[in-house]
C-alpha cells in the first residue's frame, strides 16, 4: 500500500510540474523529441538496406563501404577468368598431346601420309580376299 | 558455317587455341630445334601457336627416335605441313582406323604396301586395276610364261 501511495504522490508532483513549465521549454522539448524520433527512423532504414544488400547485385557501388565490395567483385571476376584460362590451358595440353602422338606415328610409321590420304588405295590394301 | 562442313578435328578446338600461350618465332628457337624443324622454316611464321607447340613437342622427342624414324620424319615433314587441315584430319582418321585393326591385319597391310612400293612404277596402276591386293603376298610364279603379268606373283 505504501508503494502505491508513493507512486501517486510522484505522479501528482510531475503533473504539477508540467503545468508550471514555460512554453519555450515545452517547444524545445518537443523539437528534441522530433529529432530523436527522426534519427531512430534513419537507423532502422539503414539496417533494412544492409539486410537486403547481400542479395542484390551492385555493379557500381557507391558510398560508405562500397570500395571494399568493389574490390571483392573484381577479385571474383579475376578468379573466374583465371579458372577459365587454366581449364583452356589443360584442354589445349590434352589436345596437343593427342594430336602430336598421332602425327608422330604418321611421320615415322611404315605407311606414309600420302597412302593414308588415298582411301581407295587403303581399301584395296585392306581387302583380304584372294583372286578367283 | 564452314566449320560444319569440315571433318571433325580439321581445326583445333577454340578452347585449345585460347589455352595455348604464345609460342616463339623462328629466330627465337634454339639451334637444335631449328635443325630438327628445318623443313618447316618457311611455314613457321604462318603457323598458329597450337601447331607450333605441337612441332616443338615433336622436336623435344626427336632424339628418342631411331635413325630410320628420324629420316622418315625429315622426309615427310615438309609435305605434311603443306597439306590442308582437312587432308591432315583425313590422314589421322585413316591412321586411327588402321591402328584399331588386329595386329595380323595391320602386318598384312604393311607387307602388302612394302611389296607394292617395290613394283616398277608403270606396273603399279595395272596391279591395282586388275588384281586383288592379295596378289602382292602370293609366292612367285613358277614359270613366267604362265602369267600375263610377267613380274607379278600368282595369287593362290
Amino acid at each position: 500500500m505504501n508503494e502505491e501511495r508513493q507512486a501517486y504522490r510522484i505522479r501528482q508532483a510531475l503533473n504539477h510540474g508540467l503545468q508550471e513549465i514555460s512554453p519555450i521549454s515545452a517547444r524545445r522539448l518537443e523539437a528534441a523529441r522530433h529529432l530523436a524520433l527522426s534519427r531512430q527512423k534513419q537507423s532502422i532504414g539503414t539496417l533494412a538496406t544492409a539486410g537486403t544488400a547481400t542479395a542484390d547485385w551492385q555493379p557500381l557501388p557507391s558510398g560508405e563501404g562500397s570500395s571494399g565490395n568493389g574490390i571483392k567483385q573484381i577479385l571474383a571476376i579475376c578468379a573466374l577468368l583465371f579458372g577459365m584460362w587454366l581449364s583452356f590451358y589443360w584442354h589445349s595440353d590434352q589436345y596437343i598431346t593427342e594430336v602430336e602422338a598421332v602425327d608422330s606415328a604418321l611421320l615415322t610409321g611404315d605407311l606414309p601420309p600420302d597412302v593414308l590420304l588415298d582411301n581407295e588405295f587403303l581399301e584395296w590394301l585392306k581387302d583380304d580376299t584372294s583372286e578367283e | 558455317m564452314l566449320a560444319c562442313l569440315l571433318p571433325a578435328g580439321a581445326t583445333p578446338p577454340t578452347t585449345a587455341i585460347l589455352g595455348t600461350p604464345p609460342q616463339p618465332e623462328w629466330p627465337a628457337l634454339s639451334a637444335s630445334q631449328k635443325k630438327i624443324l628445318a623443313p618447316l622454316e618457311n611455314e613457321w611464321a604462318r603457323m598458329e601457336h597450337v601447331r607450333r607447340k605441337q612441332w616443338l613437342t615433336t622436336a623435344s622427342r626427336y632424339q628418342e627416335l631411331s635413325k630410320t624414324e628420324k629420316e622418315r620424319v625429315q622426309k615427310r615433314m615438309h609435305d605434311w605441313v603443306k597439306l590442308t587441315p582437312e587432308q591432315r584430319a583425313r590422314a589421322r582418321d585413316n591412321y586411327r582406323e588402321i591402328n584399331r585393326l588386329p595386329d595380323e591385319q595391320k602386318d598384312l597391310i604393311k607387307k602388302k604396301w612394302s611389296a607394292y612400293k617395290q613394283l616398277p612404277d608403270d606396273e603399279k596402276q595395272g596391279v591395282r586395276e586388275r588384281h586383288k591386293s592379295a596378289i602382292l603376298l602370293a609366292p612367285p610364279q613358277p614359270s613366267p610364261a604362265e602369267s600375263t603379268d610377267t613380274s607379278l606373283p600368282v595369287a593362290q
